[in-house]
């Protein structure tokens, strides 16, 4: 679990990438999502121990994450969406690197390989980039770190990648594991995400667990606008929607147009609707 | 060092050296290239001792070599990016040890201690005198004009002048991610320079200081080296308390070190 404290952090230059941030990450796989410069890679370094906050903390599985003690780390691993390894194949550096973190997986490693249809023992200097995204997503989710950060794990992934990429994460990740996912494109790993943390100028908007949202809302496409929509876009013959979900079951949802909602003038409406019950709005 | 993840988070000498895992093929292709750099000066050095030629010109340029290549060891600390570094499940302290272990004792035992083994073997073989003994004498320089404790002076102004340089690159090296060796040459050449002039700037005022209350000190330098040696304590005193500030401040940085995008 991920507790975030009041967690703010500034750059030199005043510049505040991460403003006030309150939420508690439970375990599973997270959707993290916010425009260009809203800081989530800022806030995935925090998480990982790699920036210093400027105010507030970020407690990871009961430990402050800014003492940077070698037990607190060890459960914690951040892939950023591009980095270079010091060997000459990821099976070496696996070899290295592994020795650090307990629970790193032989098996899985391989699976996660094998998957993505790689031997471990190509030059990672003479790959391509989506080449070396997956030599490192294999390594990364074999790792089996309480926490796992991914930055645009997707990023310069080819289709059939992208589907073998969500069968890893949903092969290889444990209920107990916390997954944080940055990503631009939602629909890659769509069904698997348990929850969605969105932040916009520094500023977290919304951060809580899918079911608690399709409680409270429901994503639809009608040929028509529906009545007393929440939010709306149209698509070529069709109109996607937020609405209230009146029977408060679980539905589906489009976590594109929940962020296009949270990204307009329905922002507001949309998260009253979600952080309030029907019958507290009712009342 | 298959139990490195089982440690506690007290202070480890394990851990501390398990850091040399990430700069594994770095480090060895320093160790190797600095080793081969220090035998083949020595060599060259040696020959155009045997065969003639301008061998101060030669040893000069040949220590120069060799102390660069010494020098510039904190560069295999060179990254592009320190994000897996900076996840490294260890101790700060440990990694400004890792750091500060291999730049100012691992590599000078290889460097110079290649060089001087080889002088040793030489001698023992019989093939050759001690370097220093051979040119001093060839170029009939003033050689025992030090008593035997201020030798051991010598010698610890020589180590304070290395591990100043070394730290000062090392510095430069924690810092930036960008241009990183850049930074780490420069640094090299600007710490050998300023603590030359210092050097060579106190050491003539000193030795004209002297000269002026004593004229007849021009035809004893031996004399005039001994009054300058306050002098020369001073200056070197000031450069290991430079060093000392520049390992904490290394420490700190380390500590501190944010890895941004």
């Amino acid at each position: 679990m991920i507790e975030l404290n009041n967690l703010t952090y500034c750059y030199r230059r005043g510049f505040v990438a991460i403003d006030d941030v309150t939420a508690t990450v439970a375990p599973g796989i997270h959707l993290l999502l916010g425009e260009n410069g809203a800081g989530k890679t800022t806030l995935l370094r925090l998480m990982a121990g790699l920036l210093i906050p400027t105010s507030g903390n970020c407690i990871v599985d009961g430990k402050d994450m800014r003492l940077r003690e070698p037990s607190t780390k060890k459960s914690v691993f951040m892939l950023p969406d591009t980095t270079e390894i010091p060997t000459k194949s990821i099976r070496e550096f696996a070899a290295l690197h592994s020795r650090f973190y307990p629970t790193f997986s032989r098996e899985v490693f391989e699976e996660n390989l094998r998957e993505f249809e790689l031997t471990g023992d190509e030059n990672f200097l003479q790959l391509s980039l989506g080449l070396r995204h997956k030599t490192l997503l294999a390594y990364a989710v074999a790792l089996c770190v309480d926490v796992l950060l991914l930055d645009e794990p997707a990023n310069g992934l080819d289709i059939t990648s992208k589907k073998a990429l969500r069968h890893i994460l949903a092969r290889a990740t444990s209920p107990e594991q916390t997954v944080i996912i940055s990503t631009h494109t939602v629909s890659d790993l769509r069904e698997l995400y348990d929850g969605v943390i969105v932040l916009s100028r520094g500023r977290l908007l919304l951060s809580k667990q899918s079911w608690e949202i399709s409680e409270r809302i429901s994503c639809v496409s009608s040929p028509i606008p529906p009545y007393n929509s929440i939010f709306m876009e149209q698509g070529p013959g069709v109109f996607h929607s937020i609405v209230t979900n009146e029977s408060g079951e679980p539905t589906d949802l489009n976590y594109g147009l929940l962020y296009s909602a949270l990204m307009s003038n329905a922002r507001e409406r949309l998260l009253d609707t979600i952080n309030n019950p029907k019958q507290e709005r009712e009342s | 060092m298959n139990d490195i993840s089982t440690l506690s988070d007290k202070f480890s000498w394990r851990r501390m050296l398990s850091v040399g895992l990430m700069y594994k093929s770095g480090i060895r292709t320093y160790l190797l290239l600095s080793a081969a750099v220090s035998l083949v000066c020595f060599m060259i050095v040696q020959l155009t001792l045997q065969l003639g030629g301008n061998a101060l010109g030669v040893y000069t340029i040949m220590s120069f070599i060799v102390a660069l290549v010494l020098y510039l060891g904190p560069l295999v600390f060179a990254r592009r990016d320190d994000t897996l570094i900076g996840l490294l499940p260890v101790k700060p302290v440990e990694k400004w040890l890792f750091y500060v272990l291999f730049s100012l004792v691992a590599a000078p035992v290889v460097v110079q201690g290649l060089w001087y083994g080889a002088e040793y073997i030489a001698k023992l073989l019989g093939l050759s005198d001690n370097i220093t003994t051979i040119m001093l004498a060839k170029y009939n320089l003033k050689t025992d004009i030090f008593p035997y404790t201020d030798k051991a002076f010598i010698i610890a102004i020589s180590l304070v002048q290395s591990a100043m340089i070394m730290v000062t690159v090392l510095y430069a090296v924690l810092g930036k991610p960008s241009h990183r060796v850049t930074r780490g040459v420069l640094s090299f050449f600007a710490a050998l320079i300023i603590s030359g002039l210092v050097s060579g700037i106190a050491g003539a005022a000193s030795a004209i200081m002297e000269i002026g209350k004593d004229p007849d000190l021009v035809h004893h330098p031996e004399k005039l080296v001994v009054d300058m040696m306050p002098m020369f304590s001073i200056i070197y005193s000031v450069l290991a308390v430079y060093t000392v500030v520049m390992l904490w401040l290394c420490y700190r940085r380390i500590a501190k070190e944010e890895v941004k995008a």
